[in-house]
């Protein structure tokens, strides 16, 4: 068996709990009247707190405590939910965080400080030193207990069995049973499963009477139970007087407990300080016991239906899920590579065959080997949601920094995208969010001039579309002003003054190191990290990024992203000597270039689809073949975004499973190829960068355009 | 149709099966009141009992108490052993091995007019 | 015979822990993440004792209690609860919705072995 170290399962759990925590809050801060929410919130502390205890987080527990304790009595309603606390929680819970992943770089001056804030506002019990008395000197001497009880009816069919707590009394000591069966009523009456038979015990042990009360420990509260010292100076003759006095004992039954009694201690001589004075033994043992309150109408379970379903749905695929190392997945994933590899090559071997039977078992491992492939990057495949979580912090942290009121909305939360691709877009976004807030949106008085509405609007939201996802950051600010961003790129020498250049052009300088047109460096933006890495960030992972602007009306930036990083389904060409992968999901078209259309466009590299004029790229020139050109060169027309643009190549192979494997980086900066692709023949095949191809193709569309 | 005529005997034989505890109880408490309704002597067969508990127990006792009273009488077609004399013994109703008899025992023993 | 109990816990490593220590003392252990789980755990298995979170989404630990109790084949099994000092008010409804006992976290494994024993016997 495959046993996970529970620390570890502990601290995963704690961050689900955490995110749960910080969600809540930040819908609590909103509706601070919803108690599900409270209820969510108080739960991840209980469990935090609980869990934390058991498995070695200790400081984690003692600092959940009291929060859990302030949440407690808002469930109560004794303390009145108000923005302050929903701030103290959430720094509370970055602080039980920073416990969590790292204990010995907490700030424990900052976790005093928190807890300090929070009984500012909640009046939470300050940390007590509990007093642990130095126990009592062990004092062996047998003391003889009559103990009488009666059972609650309700004993057995709540799941204790008397018979069982009658065995511990005789672990305790020497016990005589009797079995008090008068109260048994005729069979008529008899309610079957209730429990109609008390016991008298005589009990002679060491232990004191707490440990006889503590047998009964669970049923305490509702039987009745005597245990009542004998005689101090009960002798041996007074315990068989007493034994007699039970009536029910047999002479025979006397003599055999006195005999076993003389071999032990003599009842009568102990020190009578070592006994607990008797009405002791009538007090609780248990302190909560002291601690129970009437049941108080607490927060109904069930308020809030919608909240309640989404929660509910995301337990459900917690529960129905199973964690497994990202190093796992990532050898299963270069496995499933591998096999893609020599399964094409298979299928070459297969097709060069005349043996049917090759054929159509290479067809059969095709298939498999697909779904494979598609099952395997399922597993990879997480929602966008988890990331878009964590934004909802950022927005709230910035929107009280910068006194703006911002409202985020998402939208496609349940978009997938590779696990990779979603750890590597966090500090894009929050950069992007960060921008949008900070420079995009007015300040409250400029939306009131605006007339707009003083919430400021954050628009976040995930699409599909074919083998790309659509991730779009749209605010309802002032928008772009190309009058600043065109002078101060001519500050900067990044655009020749006076030059003509389109909004996209324009906006893409943005993205050039060193630009930034933030008037002054606030603590948020501005400060180095800027659009350029963005912009490198969203390229490495072989997406590309759009912004478009309407003055006085908002920004929208948008990301494209591939589905995944490790396979893609390809067009593999050939340019000379040279294999290419094309990524199929780029690729609009294939056409013949016919010897005039050739010959025509020699001067101007543009081709005329259907009315509409591609410019297009001879990839030959473009890699310099030597070889001599095919006779019936195709154009693929491949589009990125709206542009599309139209390569010249020698000869279309045909579609291709294509497992990425990036370049040494010897080559990374070569920016026409995102990477290489081994063949099923084991040469190796380029992958075209098509954002790059397009981009370059249009560029040179221009150029000519102006030049002429 | 003839009617087909139980032995006494065997009419007033209850084996009681499988588990006779607290979950089994109101059967087994149905089933010895129609036992003490419709006969004059029954005897409780438990020697197939795979589980014995309180429940049990106190049921029979019960059921004796309700036999002495309508006049009838109630006893074990055998001697308690296994569980049930277990059970029997925790609770003490019956005295432990070598311990001396505890009163009432005779009646779960069958040891003497019981 | 192996008793088996089944652990309900949304914790994920409280029902590891539970697991761990049980299984190592011989009991077979199953599991659920929730109350509604557990119910159709606890419906669909024959269960010698059930152990149960208090605080869970959805079905909490005195529902399922309550649902339990509500099964013949339920009568007189214990079921046990985990539960805090703080929660001393959901303890009570605990109990007066049938709860056998109560283990109190954070607790050491020797502690669950001990009222798991108490209760089924040794």
């Amino acid at each position: 068996m495959n046993v996970a170290d529970p620390k570890e399962i502990f601290q995963q759990e704690a961050q689900d709990l955490l995110v749960q925590l910080e969600n809540a809050l930040l819908d609590l801060e909103h509706t601070p009247h919803d108690s599900a929410l409270v209820d969510t919130a108080f739960r991840a502390l209980h469990t935090i707190k609980g869990s934390g205890s058991m498995f070695g987080f200790e400081a984690v527990a003692a600092f959940t405590h009291h929060v859990e304790t302030a949440f407690d009595k808002v469930r109560q309603g004794t303390v009145q939910l108000n923005r302050e606390l929903i701030m103290i929680g959430l720094r509370a819970r970055d602080h039980m965080r920073q416990l969590i992943e790292d204990p010995d770089a907490a700030d424990i001056a900052d976790g005093e400080a928190i807890l300090a804030a929070l009984s500012r506002v909640v009046a939470v019990d300050q940390p007590q030193v509990t007093v642990v008395s130095p126990p009592l000197a062990p004092v062996v001497s047998t003391v003889t207990w009559r103990v009488r009880m009666r059972f609650p009816r309700d004993v057995m069919a709540t799941g204790t069995n008397p018979l069982l707590l009658l065995d511990e009394l005789r672990d305790l000591g020497e016990a005589h049973v009797t079995a008090l069966t008068d109260d048994i009523p005729l069979l008529e009456e008899l309610d079957p499963t209730a429990c109609h038979i008390g016991w008298e015990i005589v009990l002679s042990t060491s232990q004191p009477a707490t440990a006889i009360e503590d047998v009964f420990l669970f049923v305490r509260d509702d039987m009745s139970l005597d245990i009542e010292r004998v005689d101090d100076s009960a002798s041996v003759g007074g315990l068989s007087d007493i034994l007699a006095s039970l009536g029910e004992v047999g002479a025979e039954a006397v003599l055999t407990a006195l005999a076993d009694k003389a071999e032990q201690e003599p009842v009568g001589e102990f020190p009578a300080d070592a006994i607990p004075a008797q009405p002791e033994m009538n007090m609780p043992a248990q302190p909560e016991k002291a601690a129970i309150v009437p049941a108080k109408a607490s927060a109904p379970a069930t308020a809030d239906a919608p909240h309640q379903k989404r929660e509910g749905s995301a337990k459900a695929s917690a529960n129905s899920s199973v964690r497994v190392p990202a190093e796992r997945l990532n050898e299963l994933m270069d496995r499933v590579g591998e096999l893609v590899i020599a399964q094409s090559r298979l299928r070459q071997i297969a097709a060069n065959s005349n043996d049917q039977q090759v054929k159509s078992v290479a067809e059969e491992v095709e298939r498999l080997v697909l779904e494979l492939r598609d099952t395997t990057m399922g597993i990879r495949m997480v929602p966008i949601g988890s990331l878009f979580g964590r934004f909802r912090r950022v927005v709230h942290d910035l929107s009280q920094d910068l006194g703006k009121q911002v409202e985020l909305t998402m939208e496609g939360e349940e978009t997938e995208l590779d696990k990779t691709v979603i750890e590597q877009l966090n500090d894009p976004l929050v950069h992007l969010i960060r921008n949008a807030i900070d420079h995009g949106l007015e300040d409250p008085t400029g939306r009131a001039a605006a007339g707009k509405s003083q919430m400021g609007r954050i628009d976040l939201s995930a699409r599909h579309a074919g083998t790309e996802v659509l991730i779009s950051i749209k605010d309802d600010g002032r928008g772009l002003s190309r009058e600043r961003i065109r002078a101060r790129a001519e500050e900067r020498g990044l655009l020749a003054p006076g030059a003509v250049v389109s909004d996209s052009e324009l906006f893409q300088i943005l993205f050039q190191p060193g630009f930034s047109t933030a008037a002054q460096v606030t603590s948020l933006s501005g400060r180095g990290v800027g659009m350029d890495v963005v912009k490198r960030t969203i390229e490495g992972l072989r997406g590309t990024i759009d912004l478009s602007s309407v003055a006085g009306q908002g920004s929208e930036v948008t990301l494209r992203l591939p589905l995944t990083l490790a396979i893609i389904d390809g067009l593999l060409v050939r340019v000379g000597h040279g294999s290419y992968v094309l990524p199929l999901g780029a690729v609009e078209e294939c056409v013949e270039l016919s010897e005039e259309e050739d010959a025509r466009s020699r001067g101007r590299s543009f081709l005329n689809i259907r009315g509409e004029l591609v410019p297009f790229l001879r990839l030959r020139e473009l890699f310099g073949a030597k070889t001599p050109p095919d006779r019936f060169q195709k154009i693929v027309v491949v589009s990125s975004g709206d542009l599309k643009v139209g390569l010249v190549v020698d000869q279309v192979i045909g579609d291709h499973q294509t497992v990425i494997k990036s370049l040494s980086k010897l080559h990374a900066d070569i920016e026409m190829f995102s990477g290489a692709t081994i063949l099923g023949n084991g040469g190796v095949a380029l992958i075209l960068d098509i954002a790059h191809l397009v981009a370059f193709g249009q560029a040179k569309e221009e150029q000519l355009r102006i030049a002429q | 149709m003839p009617e087909i005529v139980m032995p006494e005997s065997v009419a007033n034989h209850h084996a009681l099966v499988g588990p006779l505890t607290v979950r089994t109880a109101t059967q087994i408490h149905a089933r010895l009141l129609e036992a003490i309704r419709s006969q004059p002597s029954i005897s409780i067969d438990c020697s197939a009992a795979t589980e014995v508990d309180l429940s049990f127990i106190q049921l029979v006792l019960a059921a004796r108490n309700s036999a002495e009273a309508a006049g009838k009488s109630l006893s074990l077609a055998a001697p308690a052993s296994g569980a049930l004399l277990e059970r029997l013994s925790q609770a003490g109703l019956v005295g432990r091995a070598h311990a001396p008899p505890v009163a009432g025992q005779a009646f779960w023993l069958q040891q003497g007019d019981a | 015979m192996a008793k088996t109990i089944l652990t309900v816990d949304d914790s994920a490593s409280m029902r590891q822990m539970i697991k761990l220590t049980l299984s190592g003392a011989g009991y077979n252990v199953i599991e659920a993440g929730d109350g509604t789980q557990g119910l159709s755990t606890a419906r669909g298995n024959a269960v010698d004792m059930v152990l149960t979170d208090l605080n869970m989404p959805g079905m909490d630990g005195v529902q399922l209690i309550r649902e339990l109790r509500k099964l013949s084949t339920y009568t007189g099994v214990p079921i046990v609860l985990l539960t805090t000092e703080s929660d001393a008010e959901r303890k009570q409804q605990a109990k007066a919705a049938g709860a056998t006992g109560w283990i109190t976290k954070p607790f050491q494994p020797e502690q669950l072995l001990s009222v798991t024993r108490k209760v089924l016997g040794q």
